[in-house]
């Protein structure tokens, strides 16, 4: 009985502590492992905000849609119809109105509102692709928010 | 003295590859979508045909502008060959941006190749673009 509690009893409390150890160093991996994923999920959601860009618009939609509407007048032409073009009809004046009326629409990147008009305009052309490449890419793939106010 | 030379020679080849090695193929593509409004529309006279339509630009999905487009048949280009010259202008939904592409329609299978002919203040990234496609889309590589 001696014999047991000087021996067995010392070899299994060491195995118990170390057990214990083990148990806590794979705990310290897991919570690191965790840390790291949620400093990437930080990154990954940061990057989205920063590459968020909406378009906006002072034009309600509807009225766009009204003026978009007219050209099927122009899209059915006939041999005879040669109409003067200073002898525009109704139907013919809305179109140069919405280029107009557009001028004033933006977007926003990295939370900012930015004038889209004046970027376009002093953009060089290498600026312009990279420009124009990003917007194509978010453009239905949800990172591009079109509406109108 | 051809040593010289090739000395003084030597780093501006190597600058010049560097350069040459350095230039950027960022080719980028994008895909349009053309939704007809209204019918096609035939205008014939003595020289050929006219074709005419327009519609709605799309973007995978997205309503970004409208198209007009032209299409010209000329009876002094054989039958056999079957292709039209197209005009294509879009207009971009936001701004007052355009761009205009010109080139072939094969009413065989409805193909179409060209470039893009003429580019408003933002839309300048396209001056030199390429595109294919056919009625419905058109892929433009800039």
């Amino acid at each position: 009985m001696r014999h047991f509690i000087n021996v067995i009893v010392p070899i299994a409390l060491v195995i118990g502590l170390a057990s214990i150890a083990r148990s806590q160093m794979d705990l310290n991996d897991r919570f690191s492992a965790l840390d790291a994923r949620l400093v990437r999920l930080d990154a990954r959601l940061d990057s989205a905000a920063k590459t968020r860009v909406v378009y906006r618009s002072e034009q309600a939609a509807p009225n766009v849609q009204a003026t978009i509407a007219t050209p099927e007048v122009a899209t059915a032409p006939s041999a005879d119809d040669e109409r003067n073009p200073q002898e525009s009809t109704e139907a013919d004046v809305p179109v140069p109105s919405i280029a107009m009326e557009m001028t004033d629409r933006g977007y926003m990147y990295a939370g900012e509102w930015t004038d889209m008009e004046s970027q376009l305009a002093t953009m060089s052309v290498a600026e312009n692709k990279k420009f124009w490449a990003q917007m194509f890419d978010a453009l239905g793939s949800g990172e591009l928010e079109v509406y109108d106010e | 003295m051809t040593i010289s030379i090739k000395r003084h020679l030597l780093p501006g080849v190597l600058a010049a590859a560097a350069m040459f090695c350095s230039i950027p193929s960022q080719a980028a593509q994008t895909t349009f979508n053309f939704v007809r409004v209204g019918s096609l529309t035939n205008v014939d006279d003595s020289a050929g045909r006219w074709q005419f339509d327009g519609g709605n630009v799309f973007r995978n999905g997205a309503h970004v502008g409208y198209y007009i487009r032209k299409k010209r048949v000329s009876f002094g280009v054989p039958s056999s060959v079957n292709k039209a010259a197209v005009e294509t202008t879009v207009i971009w939904k936001w701004g007052n941006y355009t761009f205009t592409t010109q080139g072939t329609h094969y009413f065989g299978t409805g193909a179409q190749v060209g470039g893009v002919s003429a580019a408003s203040v933002g839309f300048t990234g396209l001056q030199d673009a390429t595109y294919s496609g056919n009625h419905t889309t058109m892929t433009i590589t800039y």
